[in-house]
């Protein structure tokens, strides 16, 4: 891999290197300029020379143009022999039709050149040392003629040369007395800058900010050495107080783990005791939701046993008064005075009295009958196939004592042979708790309400929408009503566990879904849905 | 027969006509050439002439500059000067005018400066007397057609030597004049 090296690394090297360089291209410049300049008058010169020359030789070319006599002119043209550097010339004379006829060249005898025109090289024309020019002969403002010299400034060339090498040397010169200043110099203007960095590199490898650089004198590193001092008492200050702050911090981190074991310590102690509590917490909850689903059952008891009060205390009244019938007739049949009439009389009550204790027991024993399944049901979570619209009427059938003593309807659309498998005691939990709900809240001040159950499979799941027409609830309470212990009835008998009952059935026995829909005056609409027969899993 | 002999020398003289005729034509050309070029000639050489300033009414550059011919025309020399009238001679204006004698002469070199330059045809120089002609070159080119006009006082001869115009200069007639001829023309003249 190859490294690069960098001459101008050190500032000394830059130093020198700014002054040679300086001092050549100032050297290369004016030397060049110089050159050019020279050069361009010794041109000048000679090109003024000659056009001198030739002016003259024009000037006397003019009566053997104007006569004709190339002889003469030829003669003339000879004269250019003491001009070396006059390579060719001729003369040309314009004829009355304005074209050029040849007069006379020199050097005599040499070959007559075709030249494209003459007239091209009336401004001069300079190729490196080669001249080219062209003179018009006038003769009272008439152009009587031409005198064409080719011209080759040999002595151009040694001038060029011999500037270019006295420039070449002064410049080595030059170069060579600035390398001998820049090299003594350096060292004089660079010495308070070496202090400087010696001072640098001693405190950056010991650490030691006590050291000060050497600030004599009155130039710009005396001033830099200054500011550098300056710098370093800043600097020794930080560097004491950054100490002491480290001696404060490693103090206080010290005293913050001490703090920090303690909060620890104290933290678990809280979060154990949060756990706990917690756990009662949860504990307590899951009792209530028992409690309540226990004192729903209770209510339901306490509602079927006065319904069921009723047929048993007419049957207790019809077989009473059928005993006193019997001991009438007994009492006739022992002292012979029964007559047919009176045991016709005694059959037409006892018949009487048997039919009404029939009846009102068969009624009690249907309400024992559906009471028995649906308590079974609630008390335990037995999956099972139910026919729906059975068991919802069997539902109804035990929450008759509640609904009698209102004007409510409830309409159950559902289809009659359709069976579910599922978590019955959490449908009827469900419910029940729907419409004693609606009951208790939903028709507050309400004489007659509606009441709409509907249920219905659609691909393999259950559908089952409860509705009221009762007086709804705003959004507010609608986005809690599953919270726990959430009622607008507290204190006169509403517990607030009623909804969250039923959605922790839904969500959990029924593994479904539960939306609550209501808006103030508008009733309240709950939509049920459930995985039916063999898709479902109770958790 | 002898008609033959009649259309034969019929033919001889229409033939002997027709040369002479055709010599004449020539001779008559040549002539013309001539005079064209000498004409040429004087004009070219009034370019490389001055003349005393003061003396020669040519004081005013507007002054014209008058070119004179002495003695009969014969070889119609005037109108091949007249058409140089339409050029300039060192900035001038050219007049031509013919002078059929010495008394004519005498009466415009009278007037108003007189001739500039003064062409002698063959003859009238004769003519002139050595006073009338030491009096003429003070401020007039003489010119003319011999050596024998040079060397009766004349200035200047254009003499043809093999259809080419060869210019003779006598120098002491120029050395007494005040007429100066300039040296670049001298270089291409002859000396008598």
């Amino acid at each position: 891999m190859k490294q690069k090296i960098y001459i101008f690394s050190s500032f000394k090297a830059k130093l020198i290197g700014l002054m040679i360089g300086v001092t050549f291209i100032s050297l290369l410049v004016s030397s060049v300029g110089l050159t050019v300049v020279q050069v361009k008058n010794f041109r000048d010169s000679l090109e003024a020379s000659t056009l001198s020359n030739m002016e003259i030789l024009s000037f006397n070319l003019i009566p053997m143009l104007v006569f004709d006599d190339s002889d003469s002119a030829q003669r003339l043209l000879a004269s250019l022999k003491t001009r070396p550097h006059v390579k060719e010339a001729e003369v040309y004379r314009v004829d009355e039709l304005g074209k050029l006829v040849f007069v006379a060249r020199y050097p005599d005898g040499g070959v007559h050149f075709d030249h494209k025109d003459i007239r091209e090289y009336i401004s001069p024309y300079f190729v490196d040392e080669q001249h080219y020019l062209t003179y018009p002969i006038i003769l009272d403002d008439d152009t009587v003629g031409y005198l064409y010299v080719y011209s080759v400034f040999d002595e151009l060339g040694e001038f060029k040369l011999e500037i270019i090498v006295t420039a070449s040397f002064i410049i080595v010169m030059c170069l060579l007395l600035a390398l001998i200043i820049a090299l003594k110099y350096q060292a004089i203007l660079l010495r308070p800058l070496r202090l400087l960095v010696e001072v640098t590199e001693e405190i950056s490898l010991n650490k030691d900010y006590s050291l000060r650089a050497d600030s004599a004198g009155k130039d710009e590193f005396s001033h830099l050495a200054l500011g550098f001092n300056t710098m370093l008492d800043e600097i020794e200050n930080h560097d004491h107080q950054q100490r002491q702050a480290k001696l404060d911090i490693r103090q206080l981190n010290m005293d913050l783990e001490e703090t920090v074991k303690k909060r620890t310590i104290e933290l678990e102690l809280a979060n154990e005791n949060l756990l706990a509590t917690l756990d009662k917490l949860s504990q307590s909850q899951n009792k209530l939701v028992e409690q309540e689903k226990m004192a729903s059952l209770g209510g339901l008891v306490a509602g079927i046993a006065h319904e069921i009060n009723t047929p048993v205390g007419i049957g207790v009244t019809a077989v009473s008064h059928m005993g006193e019938l019997v001991a009438q007739l007994e009492l006739e049949h022992r002292e012979k005075t029964l007559r047919p009439k009176d045991l016709e009389r005694f059959l037409e009550n006892a018949n009487e009295c048997v039919n009404i204790t029939f009846n009102n027991l068969g009624r009690a024993a249907d309400l024992v009958k559906s009471f028995k399944q649906v308590a079974v049901d609630q008390s335990s979570d037995s999956v099972r196939v139910i026919e729906v619209a059975d068991y919802l009427h069997e539902i109804l059938m035990s929450l008759r004592p509640q609904l009698k003593k209102t004007k409510h309807n409830v309409n159950i659309r559902c289809a009659p042979e359709l069976k579910v498998r599922c978590n019955a005691g959490a449908l009827s939990q469900m419910l029940t708790n729907f419409v004693m709900n609606s009951i208790i809240h939903g028709f507050e001040n309400i004489e007659q309400g509606v009441i709409d159950i509907s249920i219905e499979r659609r691909d393999k799941r259950i559908f089952f929408t409860y509705s009221d027409d009762g007086v709804g609830m705003d959004a507010s309470a609608l986005s809690r009503i599953f919270d726990p212990f959430y009622t607008t009835r507290r204190g006169t008998g509403g517990s607030g566990l009623g909804a969250h009952v039923v959605y922790n059935l839904v969500t959990q026995a029924l593994n479904g879904n539960i939306v609550a829909i209501s808006q103030p005056g508008e009733g309240l609409r709950f939509e049920i849905d459930f995985p039916e027969g063999k898709h479902y899993v109770a958790k | 027969m002898k008609v033959c002999r009649w259309r034969w020398f019929r033919f001889i003289f229409f033939a002997i006509c027709a040369a002479f005729l055709c010599s004449s034509v020539n001779a008559a050309s040549n002539v013309l050439k001539q005079e064209k070029l000498t004409a040429a000639v004087i004009y070219q050489i009034s370019r490389f002439v001055s003349w005393p300033e003061s003396e020669s009414a040519l004081a005013h550059q507007d002054d014209e500059l008058l070119i004179c011919v002495l003695g009969k025309d014969r070889s119609k020399l005037l109108p091949q000067l007249q058409y140089f009238t339409s050029r300039k001679s060192k900035g001038r204006s050219i007049k031509v005018q013919s002078l059929k004698n010495r008394r004519d002469l005498l009466a415009q070199q009278s007037v108003s400066g007189g001739c500039h330059i003064l062409f002698s045809m063959n003859g009238e120089w004769d003519e002139l007397s050595d006073d009338d002609i030491r009096l003429l070159r003070q401020k007039t080119l003489l010119i003319g057609k011999t050596r024998d006009f040079l060397k009766g006082g004349g200035m200047l001869a254009l003499i043809w030597v093999k259809s080419k115009i060869n210019i003779v200069i006598n120098p002491d007639a120029l050395e007494g004049s005040d007429v100066k001829l300039e040296s670049r023309l001298r270089v291409l003249a002859k000396t008598l």
